[in-house]
């Protein structure tokens, strides 16, 4: 009996501190769900209390990753100085409207260790993704849905060698 | 805070039950799926499993799932990495099917792959959403690290293993064509086009194949086709990510537009 005693303080601890540490994160209604972005000024969502993924709903973008790699092809600079290997994801807002914000850049080395890449990369890749146009959002209960979506980046020295998903 | 409730009432279980670890975290488990993936109250159920049983694998992968999805592959890693270290043969066919699917990243996938296979004796079941059979996904990763002739050998076993994918033939077909065998790339595809004569990838790619024999009113037709299986019919899809050899109705249209 004492050992589930402790067993459930720790579990209890554990879980309040998870829910005290998720409250500070950012202003309400976040995070509800993992990955949530902070709110910020550059893009409205039409109901913040329920922003999907854009798996759940089918938010695209037409030409879809044909047209984002084509995109990025034409528009991205190589930074040939740089020598750094691995994956940049770049996750964002895609509103009801279709309208993109809320750009949020992360990097990983080839061990999924966190890596930060160079500027000239990560301010290039943010610029073009502004850039791109058409964006589908997806519908749910007959109503375009706010979502959630996100492009990696397969770096080599200072190339995209591939972008998916 | 209606949420907070179940993390009141935990104590409370715990004490009332006389179960196992392994049951009590097969309860939590069963309850943080019932809640939207990776929501608040379901990732604290599947914490709450890990940590009455730490060596619960099926908990660590449901809890490293969304962050997969979401394309958070910091934390994704090392949730995955647990399930693994529990559970080989279950996790690592897993873990390399994602990192191909969600990353490309080939060489994560041939390790996870070639360990499976030889943790389970030479067999390798499918993927995780049934669509493919690992051999499969170790073949393509092949392909893409530029070794074909691996990747065709190792294709070609898997579709005599007699575990099938809906575009096992498809794969191979583009294969063929990568190094020039156009002939078996013929075949491929007439076999893919016998399992799956709605789907649109078949007729581009057989119309690349007639542009390669100089037959362009064949090709002319295959990319027609192609357009209206597209658009009626089917085309290669995945909810969560573009499949190799997946073709963009924006591809055909440049194909039928160059032939103009």
């Amino acid at each position: 009996m004492k050992r589930y005693a402790i067993v459930s303080f720790v579990v209890v601890a554990f879980l309040l501190l998870n829910c005290i540490v998720c409250s500070a994160q950012s202003k309400v209604p976040h995070p509800r769900t993992v990955n949530d972005l902070p709110i910020d000024s550059t893009v409205r969502a039409k109901d913040e209390n329920f922003i999907f993924q854009y798996y759940n709903i089918d938010t695209h973008v037409t030409g879809g990753i044909h047209y984002i790699r084509k995109t990025y092809h034409k528009n991205y600079i190589p930074v040939l100085e740089n020598t750094q290997q691995g994956f940049i994801t770049l996750r964002f807002l895609i509103n009801a409207n279709g309208e993109t914000g809320r750009f949020y850049v992360t990097g990983m080395d080839r061990h999924y260790r966190p890596l930060t890449f160079d500027a000239h990369i990560t301010t290039q890749i943010i610029a073009i993704a502004k850039g791109l146009q058409g964006w589908q959002p997806g519908m749910y209960m007959n109503e375009k849905r706010d979502s959630y979506y996100y492009l990696v980046f397969k770096m080599e020295n200072g190339y995209i060698k591939d972008i998916v998903p | 805070m209606r949420w907070l409730l179940p993390l009141l009432l935990l104590p409370c279980k715990l004490f009332a039950q006389n179960s196992s670890a392994r049951e009590r975290a097969e309860k939590y488990y069963a309850m943080g799926i019932e809640y939207r993936q990776g929501s608040l109250k379901s990732q604290l159920y599947l914490d709450s499993s890990i940590i009455v049983d730490p060596t619960f694998a099926k908990g660590w992968h449901e809890k490293s799932v969304p962050y997969l999805k979401n394309g958070d592959f910091i934390t994704w890693k090392p949730l995955i990495d647990k399930a693994v270290a529990l559970a080989p043969n279950i996790h690592l066919g897993t873990r390399g099917w994602c990192a191909f699917s969600f990353l490309h990243d080939y060489e994560t996938a041939i390790a996870d792959i070639t360990a499976l296979e030889t943790l389970l004796q030479g067999y390798l079941p499918s993927s995780g959403n049934g669509m493919y059979p690992l051999r499969m996904i170790l073949g393509l990763s092949y392909r893409e690290i530029g070794n074909e002739t691996l990747a065709i050998s190792t294709m070609e076993k898997s579709i005599a293993s007699g575990n099938r994918g809906l575009y096992d033939y498809l794969h191979l077909a583009v294969t063929y064509m990568q190094v020039g065998q156009w002939d078996k790339a013929r075949i491929a595809l007439e076999q893919s086009i016998a399992g799956y004569p709605g789907l649109a990838e078949n007729y581009y790619y057989l119309g690349k194949y007639q542009l390669q024999q100089h037959n362009i009113a064949a090709a002319r037709t295959s990319f027609e086709k192609a357009k209206n299986c597209y658009l009626h019919e089917f085309h290669f899809i995945d909810p969560y990510v573009t499949p190799l050899d997946a073709v963009a109705l924006e591809e055909i249209e440049e194909a039928i537009e160059k032939l103009k």
